[in-house]
């Protein structure tokens, strides 16, 4: 087992690599996923407004209440010094100065002036001001409508505030089709899950990949070949150190998944999950495999990782839902492994439509990608390894 | 058999249109050194690799310890150590870890190869760099750390393939030493190389190589004495008139005698006390010279008279 040592004494020196991927993921993982809500939640936007009423009379006190019962006021001296200090500290996301002759104005159907009914102050543009600029554009509106239409400032005012104030009318529903499976596989379980394939890929490429690599180098293989190891002995060694990497690797993902999670995995779609992400770490392998019988040099294998890592992930929903990318791009995502990954385990947290029979056709099409992998590792070994050169030495030597 | 370590009859090694190696056939006895003399790209390392099954081959026989060598004679493998041109450690591992590693592929029992491991590091004087990773030994360590892989394991037969090209003559000396020193405690060694005074150094015989093809095969000696120049005397002076080339052209012995770049050349084959008959001569005839320098054959020469070129054109 000289070979399989020697395969791990490589390893080992790529430790601190994959030390650094396992560190950084889990950091930013933690926050990530215990911060993510379980179930979507509505919540009226409240907004930060000061008013500087210089009108003084019935209705703008009436639109002072009215803005009060939507957000939050807070009170600022009528000087511009002191509400542009405020909103550039962010005090105050929008200041609303009403003008003298407001009310004035509000009951004479006959204004045609352009001047302005109020004011607003505030540092920069933003979602907040626009919101509270609607806001008032529709206040006077009603206001001028129930007006005109007879009633009494007071009138129109309690008719406008019941107009503005009332509540949304949210209903939470789950996407078309998708049904919680299992409540022991949670969203936030899964989300965790969702960035394995970037980590998987990342770690094997950068690690496995440059571990064969050193192994398979033409001056260190040759040495080897010249010496009294088998080679079937010696493919088999490094297969197997192969296999026993994958899983290492794989199981530090499942223990750390377990200490974000803050529990066990428990129930059909946990395990389930597990067995996805373990045949993905197996085509992360055989990823790594395949690109290390091109003998790349150590920032090839960088920026390879790199690419498939990021590329896949991006374009198959691995760090943006599937359900939020465009039908063009789930396509194209199609012909990659992480789509499959990534689809059955939305499926199995319930975020995607789909049943168990769903799930496993997943599961199928990434055992497809494991086949074709392994069979191109084989045709690439046949033709640019030994065994072309091996079977015409012997017809030689015979 | 007998004591025949390697042989090889009528090899044939084709690249597409190219022939590396030509119909060679060479016979390596036990406790020999024997050098494969040849410029870059005479088919030194080619051969090599036929040799020990790294490339197929088209034509031809190989034997060793007689017998054939195919890439699943791991019997002859094991009594082999190989020490290739380009330096292949583990950049990974440290001095001991790669030695050891490589040992390893031969040598099972561990109390054994912590013995051998040593004793190769003591060989080849790593000592003091045992935890030392391979990028932070100099050229010449490194190069010593490339044969302490390969012959940590006590093979019978050695095969160095250009081990001491990018060495400093320190580490060139110590490499020379040492294989001198493996073939007193009983190994074969195969030494291919382009330095004609490494392998006057140290090869028992040499068989040159040139466009795939063995030229000639003997000892230093036989070698030199394939060639009618034995002696040359080099003589600075200002240009000689006619009546002073032919006497030196009449001198005992001399059968060419040239002059250029500011220099006499006179060229002789076989005899004693050339340069002294040379001398007298020339004092004889009240000539002014400056600096006189006798220089014996080299095997530049024997490759010289025999192809026509010299053995470094192509270094």
């Amino acid at each position: 087992m000289k070979v399989f040592k020697l395969f791990f004494k490589i390893a080992r020196a790529k430790a601190g690599i994959i030390l650094l991927y396992v560190v950084i993921f889990l950091a930013i993982c933690f926050p990530l996923v215990n911060s993510s809500k379980e179930k979507l939640d509505f919540e009226e936007a409240s907004i930060a407004i000061s008013v500087i009423d210089e009108d003084q009379t019935v209705a703008s006190r009436a639109l002072i209440d009215t803005i009060a019962k939507r957000n939050h006021l807070v009170e600022l001296p009528n000087d511009k010094q002191a509400i542009m200090d405020a909103s550039f500290y962010e005090v105050v996301d929008d200041t609303v100065v009403i003008k003298k002759g407001f009310e004035e104005r509000l009951q004479n159907p006959d204004d045609t002036s352009t001047e302005p009914l109020f004011e607003t102050l505030q540092m920069r543009d933003t979602f907040q001001t626009a919101m509270t600029e609607q806001f008032l554009n529709n206040y006077i509106r009603f206001m001028k409508v129930y007006v005109a239409d007879g009633d009494s400032l007071a009138e129109a005012a309690e008719k406008a505030d019941t107009e503005l104030c009332k509540e949304a009318d949210v209903e939470i529903v789950t996407p078309p089709g998708a049904e919680v499976l299992d409540t022991n596989y949670t969203e936030k379980f899964a989300l965790y899950f969702r960035f394995l394939p970037y980590l998987l890929i990342a770690i094997m490429v950068n690690v496995l990949s440059t571990i064969l690599t050193s192994l398979n180098r033409k001056d260190q293989k040759m040495r080897i070949e010249c010496s009294s190891v088998k080679m079937s002995s010696y493919m088999s060694q490094i297969f197997l150190g192969s296999g026993v990497f994958t899983v290492l690797i794989w199981g530090i993902f499942m223990i750390s998944g377990m200490l974000v999670y803050g529990g066990v995995y428990r129930g059909l779609h946990c395990a389930l999950a597990v067995f996805n992400s373990f045949l993905f770490a197996v085509i992360a392998a055989l990823i790594a495999i395949l690109i290390s019988s091109f003998n790349p040099n150590g920032t090839v294998v960088n920026m390879i990782a790199q690419i498939l890592g990021l590329g896949m992930s991006f374009l198959c929903g691995a760090f943006v839902p599937q359900a939020m990318l465009g039908d063009g791009v789930n396509m194209v995502a199609r012909i990659f492994p992480v789509y499959w990954f990534e689809k059955a385990n939305d499926m199995l947290a319930g975020i995607q439509k789909g049943n168990l029979s769903d799930v496993g056709m997943c599961f199928i099409a990434e055992a497809i990608y494991i086949g074709v992998f392994v069979v191109l590792i084989v045709i690439l070994s046949a033709r640019r390894g030994g065994l072309v050169r091996q079977k015409k030495v012997v017809a030689n030597a015979g | 058999m007998g004591d025949t370590v390697v042989k090889i009859e009528n090899l044939v090694k084709k690249y597409k249109e190219l022939t590396a190696v030509d119909h060679l056939s060479l016979e390596i006895k036990k406790g020999e050194i024997f050098g494969l003399l040849g410029p870059n790209g005479s088919g030194k390392t080619t051969t090599i690799s036929c040799l020990l099954s790294l490339l197929a081959y088209n034509e031809g026989n190989i034997e060793l310890f007689g017998k054939p060598m195919t890439p699943v004679s791991y019997d002859s493998k094991a009594k082999i150590g190989v020490i290739l041109q380009n330096v292949a450690v583990f950049d990974e591992l440290n001095v001991y870890e790669n030695i050891d590693c490589f040992c390893g592929l031969y040598i099972k029992d561990k109390a054994k190869r912590r013995q051998y491991v040593d004793e190769a590091i003591e060989f080849v004087g790593l000592k003091d760099f045992t935890k030392f990773k391979p990028k932070k030994l100099s050229g010449g360590l490194l190069r010593r750390l490339n044969i302490a892989c390969g012959i940590a394991h006590k093979p019978e037969l050695i095969i160095l393939d250009e081990p001491t090209v990018a060495v400093d003559p320190q580490s060139r000396n110590k490499i020379l030493e040492g294989i001198e020193e493996l073939n007193r405690n009983g190994a074969t060694v195969i030494y291919t190389t382009h330095y004609m005074e490494e392998v006057e150094q140290i090869c028992t015989r040499i068989a040159i190589m040139d466009h795939g093809k063995k030229i000639a095969e003997g000892t230093s000696g036989e070698l030199k004495r394939m060639i009618k120049n034995t002696e040359t005397v080099t003589i600075e002076m200002d240009e000689p008139d006619s009546g002073l080339l032919e006497t030196m052209k009449n001198l005992e012995n001399a059968y060419e005698v040239r002059w250029e770049a500011g220099k006499l050349k006179i060229f002789f084959a076989g005899g004693e006390h050339n340069l002294l008959n040379t001398m007298d001569t020339i004092r004889t005839t009240g000539t002014h010279f400056g600096q006189v320098t006798s220089e014996l054959p080299t095997l530049n020469d024997v490759f010289l008279t025999i192809t026509g070129k010299e053995l470094r054109d192509k270094d």
